[in-house]
């Protein structure tokens, strides 16, 4: 019945599988009978961008062009130095904080800061989410205030964060994981109230209910708002990591930033933002092989 | 397509703590009513309702849209609570969805990232499960699942999402996992309605097969007097209280706005599996029809 389809994607890591509608519910409303012939892929086109080397290598096309842009306004001296050094006093800045010990510091840190405040916070958004998400005097009982507190701008936490838990690893953390909290909290939430209550109905008939209706139905249902909602989150823990850092601390990538630019050390300014780029892309890329392991059952 | 019916009854050993494998158990409807709150005002869909189910029985009910078929149903599975009346399963009252019954919706309602198998997996009781190892009882669960999907004739399609199935598979999974509950009433919400002609004289074929394998109550929803039949030994006919113009079916009949719900109950007569054509049952579809407001043109 399926006519051998053209293995364009073998040299993929994952290939996307062939179906590609995804819908909560009616599971099984195909029409024909075609048992797992489906509508083959319908952007399989064999080319260039299904090539994951292609990919790789035209996705560096534009950070080198970037880069060498650099190297020439700075060489060329059509930019001062201190205002823009080279890309490699950049490089010499790195070394010499890797030879005093000191780069890696501000890196682990900010990175721990990172991992525990979105973990903290990712955490309390699943579980508030689906108290809001779930139970309708949750969501308005909650639902407002949560509301209001989102809407409160992330530098405005600082001095009371500072105030109440001095400037140790807990006012960091709190602050991060404020940040990781709302992504997953909104997209757990809004995707909760709209699982096919169909498919509700059907677990709670088969006497599924409260944490095992949640864990068997509801739960799956929304993985993937979730994970979404976990990337986001990931993207917002960086942000108030460097704001956190920013205002007090003695480590990090956020205080390297603040501290050299009091010392007037551009060359340091550029290395930190090159090195949050370069931490955020990393772990974007680690959750995106997550959420490909995790949805594989839904594509 | 199920020679081979070895009976479901045959339960493996370390089972025996559930209540008694297979057993049909007799359904008793006394005085039921059911209102419902609407914007409009309560609307009462279900009044002075007595029926009796014997076990082992397959019973019908056809009846206009709106005439409570379907409450009825979902209460006998503890799904919807009388508004006053019980109903008894073996002269104990029914709870809320109770494991005594198993429903399959006219939506094969699946899990859409689960296996075929998987979803099956689902209706198994779970509570006290067993005396061996957790190994022997997953063991068990894997047999006794594959059983299933023998006996409605989807091993071979054990691995498969619902999406990649057709509607009859998906509905005949869905029946596997009513089935798995070891139910003693099987509660059929029009299961076979969003099915094409053909695949649904299969399924009602199916049901015969699986009904001597397992001989439990069967109460069937249907809007096809022909299905009902088919497969029943009594048919039930609900009249619609709402006012004939605003639901299009049958007069409340000469007994006035103080009639109950049911409408009149038809016993069915021959043996199954009945010859689709027979003059009786062709007489008794004219009168069904009339009784829900359908000219037969019938001589």
């Amino acid at each position: 019945m399926s006519a051998p389809v053209p293995d364009v994607r073998s040299d993929l890591v994952d290939p996307p599988r062939e179906v590609t509608h995804v819908g909560p519910g009616r599971g099984g409303q195909v029409s024909a009978a075609d048992v797992a012939a489906g509508p083959t892929a319908a952007g399989a086109r064999p080319g260039l961008l299904s090539r994951r080397g292609a990919v790789v290598t035209l996705g560096l096309v534009v950070p080198v062009v970037l880069l060498a842009a650099w190297q020439a306004v700075t060489a060329s001296g059509l930019v001062p130095p201190y205002q823009l050094p080279g890309p490699l006093a950049v490089w010499d800045a790195a070394v010499d904080l890797v030879q005093r010990g000191q780069l890696g510091t501000h890196v682990a840190i900010s990175t721990q800061r990172v991992l525990i405040g979105f973990a903290i916070g990712a955490l309390a958004g699943l579980a508030v989410g689906a108290v809001v998400g779930l139970s309708r005097l949750g969501d308005v009982l909650l639902g407002p205030t949560l509301a209001a507190i989102r809407a409160v701008p992330s530098l405005a936490w600082v001095p009371l964060l500072i105030l109440w838990l001095r400037i140790g690893e807990e006012s960091k953390l709190t602050l991060i994981a404020i940040g990781a909290f709302f992504p997953v909290y909104t997209t757990v939430s809004a995707a909760l109230r709209h699982v096919d209550p169909q498919l509700v109905e059907a677990g709670r008939s088969f006497g599924f209910h409260g944490w095992s209706l949640f864990r068997t139905v509801q739960l799956p249902a929304v993985l993937p708002s979730l994970v979404s909602g976990l990337r986001l989150a990931l993207a917002q823990a960086w942000l108030f990591l460097v704001a956190a850092e920013l205002i007090a601390s003695s480590m990090g990538l956020g205080y390297l930033l603040t501290d050299s630019q009091q010392n007037g050390r551009v060359d340091r300014i550029l290395l930190a933002i090159v090195l949050l780029a370069l931490l955020g892309t990393v772990t974007n890329a680690v959750v995106g092989l997550v959420e490909k392991r995790l949805l594989r059952r839904w594509a | 397509m199920t020679s081979t019916l070895s009976p479901l009854s045959t339960e493996a050993p370390g089972t025996a703590a559930r209540s008694a494998p297979g057993t049909a158990h007799a359904v008793t409807v006394e005085a039921v009513e059911r209102t419902f709150a609407t914007p409009t005002g309560p609307r009462q869909v279900l009044r002075g309702l007595d029926i009796t189910l014997r076990a082992g029985e397959i019973v019908a009910i056809v009846g206009p849209s709106g005439c409570g078929k379907s409450t009825l149903l979902r209460q006998v599975s503890g799904l919807d609570t009388p508004t006053s009346g019980r109903i008894l399963l073996d002269g104990t009252p029914v709870v809320a969805t109770d494991p005594r019954t198993a429903v399959a919706f006219q939506e094969p309602r699946l899990l859409p990232w689960r296996t075929l198998a998987q979803n099956v997996a689902l209706g198994l009781p779970r509570a006290g499960a067993g005396v061996g190892t957790r190994r022997q009882a997953r063991q068990e669960r894997d047999e006794r699942v594959a059983e299933l999907l023998r006996l409605v004739g989807l091993e071979a399609s054990a691995d498969l999402r619902p999406r990649q199935v057709s509607g009859g598979m998906a509905q005949r999974a869905s029946l596997a996992r009513a089935l798995a509950r070891n139910p003693g009433v099987l509660l059929l919400d029009e299961p076979f309605g969003a099915l094409d002609a053909l695949t649904r004289l299969r399924m009602q074929d199916l049901l015969l097969e699986i009904h001597a394998a397992q001989p439990t109550t069967v109460l069937l929803v249907t809007h096809d007097v022909e299905e009902a039949l088919y497969l029943a030994d009594r048919v039930l006919l609900l009249r619609s209280l709402a006012t004939p113009s605003a639901v299009p079916g049958p007069a409340p009949g000469p007994a006035g706005s103080d009639a109950g719900s049911l409408a009149r109950v038809v016993d069915v007569p021959g043996a199954r599996p009945r010859d689709r054509a027979d003059r009786q049952l062709a007489e008794l579809r004219a009168e069904l029809l009339e009784g829900l407001g359908v000219d037969t043109h019938h001589g």
